[in-house]
């Protein structure tokens, strides 16, 4: 086959591996580039956030987080209302969300029949899929009035009785707010956790399972004794995973938190914003440039607001590994 | 050496028993009388059906759709076949442990103490003396008195394992059984876990699966040897070992085959 039959065998392997360390190294810079690559990003993103609200920053100072006044003509602008819908918002879409992906992964992984689990499993990624818009166009024109009509009368008559909890389920029942907008965050954050939820059901050992039910566990047992602490760093990552997209989500929120820049009351029933739904709605509008530097203020505020959850997330998993992990 | 002394009582019986995966036929007309009390080791070459048979006795295979049992397998005279079994209860009195440790990811302490609240409910200080009594009872006690807090994980994978027979013991099974325990492990782990098997018996009835003719040898009271989802032989080990009855045997304890 070789051509070159003139040079030694030991020369050729040299020279082949002297070809390959070459190659190595290449990939080496070029996986290496792409890393840093990230971190210029974002530090690049950083700056040009902190640069565009160096004038708000200026000019409202450390109030910007307290005011509740967002008054464009005026430009008085806080940030009050967009994070308090942001957060709350976030917070419905949990709440209702891990409990519903934990099941959908319970029964996807221990209960369902095996020719169920893999176009149930299929339905729900393809849930996943759904444009943010397509959503919000769902949630404004399908969900709310139905939720206007019989689900949010059925709620003040329910828990609205109860004192305290009862404040929140209170005003007139108008469809768009800040609980129509968590419930369909919910929605679109269910596919996030639920799928990575099971993908980490799935990698628990079999053996350790069957360790589990060798005792004479149930399958609840299991799964909340063995199989939640052993996947609970990928639990973890998959809520906060859809947390994030449930803080940053915009198109879907916009069309159903109701865009009111005050606030009237704790109710989940009132109409509210969120930080990503006031830049979308705003941000072309905007023409003095401190009402732009506000609005980019806002955005930076988003990003320090999922940084900051991202470590809570992970400091929890760390002091879950301490709280299991060595001492005497 | 004891055998003379405890009278035999069959425990466990297989009458006319069969297996299957799917379609596939696994274990053919199984008769079997295992004793209580004593250690009873499976042997034979890979796919035999030896753990096969082994997980049919605390329904393991109950978990997985398309495995399924016929003819009858009486545990104490009871039907464990029977479609009104709760096998949680089943599997309260036949323990098992399996080829590799398989710690929780929870504290020793709390691995032991696992199963036990499954099933009773006990003061601090009774808990306390059932993990007590099951790690030395497993021969763990003095290498994690200390440590009770630490993360089972964080033993070698011999402490791991006999964590793992403690947990088994702590709910107080009348069957232990046991499917390859050391295969994972080293040579003098290999001989803690033998010792161990010696020590409890008596006290619960062992079935233990071994690819290690040496180790059944050692550690069994009587040995059935299994090929192609058939029981061959089944007799007191020594004769099993010494003078088999039957060819297929002869040729698999003496090395010429499997």
């Amino acid at each position: 086959m070789s051509s070159n039959s003139s040079s030694l065998p030991s020369e050729q392997s040299t020279r082949a591996r002297r070809r390959s360390t070459w190659s190595d190294v290449l990939f080496h810079r070029m996986t290496q580039g792409f890393a840093l690559l990230t971190l210029l990003l974002l530090s690049g993103i950083i700056i040009s956030l902190l640069w565009g609200a160096l004038p708000a920053i200026k000019h409202f100072g450390l109030s910007f987080l307290w005011q509740a006044e967002w008054n464009p003509p005026m430009n008085r602008f806080g940030a009050l209302i967009p994070v308090y819908g942001t957060l709350v918002t976030s917070a419905v879409a949990l709440i209702i969300a891990v409990p519903v992906s934990f099941g959908i992964a319970f029964f996807l992984t221990e209960l369902a029949p095996g020719w169920l689990r893999k176009p149930l499993g299929i339905a729900v990624e393809l849930l996943a899929g759904i444009p943010s818009i397509v959503y919000g166009m769902w949630g404004l024109l399908v969900f709310v009035p139905i939720f206007a009509k019989y689900i949010q009368p059925w709620l003040s008559q329910t828990i609205g009785k109860v004192p305290v909890i009862g404040e929140l389920f209170s005003e007139p029942p108008i469809g768009v707010g800040i609980l129509s907008a968590g419930i369909v965050l919910a929605i679109m954050i269910i596919p996030f956790i639920a799928s990575v939820m099971r993908d980490v059901f799935e990698i628990t050992p079999a053996i350790l399972k069957e360790s589990s039910y060798a005792l004479g566990s149930t399958r609840w047992e299991v799964i909340w004794n063995v199989v939640l602490p052993y996947t609970r760093v990928g639990v973890v990552g998959g809520i906060m995973l859809g947390l994030g997209r449930a803080l940053g989500e915009t198109m879907a929120v916009t069309f159903l938190i109701g865009n009111i820049n005050s606030f009237q009351g704790f109710s989940l029933f009132l109409p509210g914003n969120s930080i990503a739904s006031a830049l979308a709605n705003e941000f072309t509008e905007a023409l003095d440039e401190i009402h732009t530097s506000a609005l980019i203020e806002l955005g930076l505020i988003l990003f320090l607001i999922t940084f900051i959850v991202l470590s809570l997330s992970k400091l929890l998993l760390l002091r879950l590994a301490k709280s299991g992990g060595t001492q005497t | 050496m004891q055998t003379q002394q405890l009278t035999l009582t069959p425990q466990i019986r297989f009458q006319d028993f069969n297996f299957y995966y799917g379609a596939f036929h696994a274990l053919k007309n199984i008769q079997l009388d295992i004793y209580q009390g004593l250690v009873t080791a499976f042997i034979g070459p890979s796919g035999c059906g030896k753990s096969t048979l082994l997980r049919t006795i605390n329904r393991m295979y109950s978990l997985y759709p398309g495995q399924r049992a016929e003819g009858h397998l009486f545990i104490d005279d009871e039907d464990a076949l029977a479609s009104d079994v709760d096998l949680n209860d089943l599997r309260k009195r036949v323990g098992m442990v399996f080829q590799k440790p398989t710690p929780f990811p929870m504290s020793i302490y709390d691995n032991i103490a696992y199963g036990v609240r499954l099933h009773e409910r006990l003061s601090r200080g009774e808990m306390d003396a059932r993990v007590e009594w099951a790690l030395k009872k497993a021969a763990l006690w003095d290498e994690v008195k200390g440590k009770l807090k630490q993360e089972g994980t964080s033993l070698s994978g011999g402490q791991q394992q006999r964590l793992c027979i403690a947990r088994g013991i702590a709910v107080r099974p009348r069957v232990l059984l046991l499917d390859e325990p050391t295969s994972a492990l080293d040579p003098i782990s290999t001989l803690r876990i033998e010792e161990l098997i010696s020590e409890l018996r008596g006290e619960f009835t062992i079935v233990i699966v071994t690819h290690n003719m040496q180790q059944a040898a050692r550690v069994s009271d009587y040995t059935a040897y299994m090929y192609l989802g058939e029981l061959v032989e089944y007799n007191k080990t020594d004769t099993i070992f010494v003078k088999p009855a039957r060819k297929e045997t002869e040729d698999y304890i003496t090395g010429r085959f499997g």
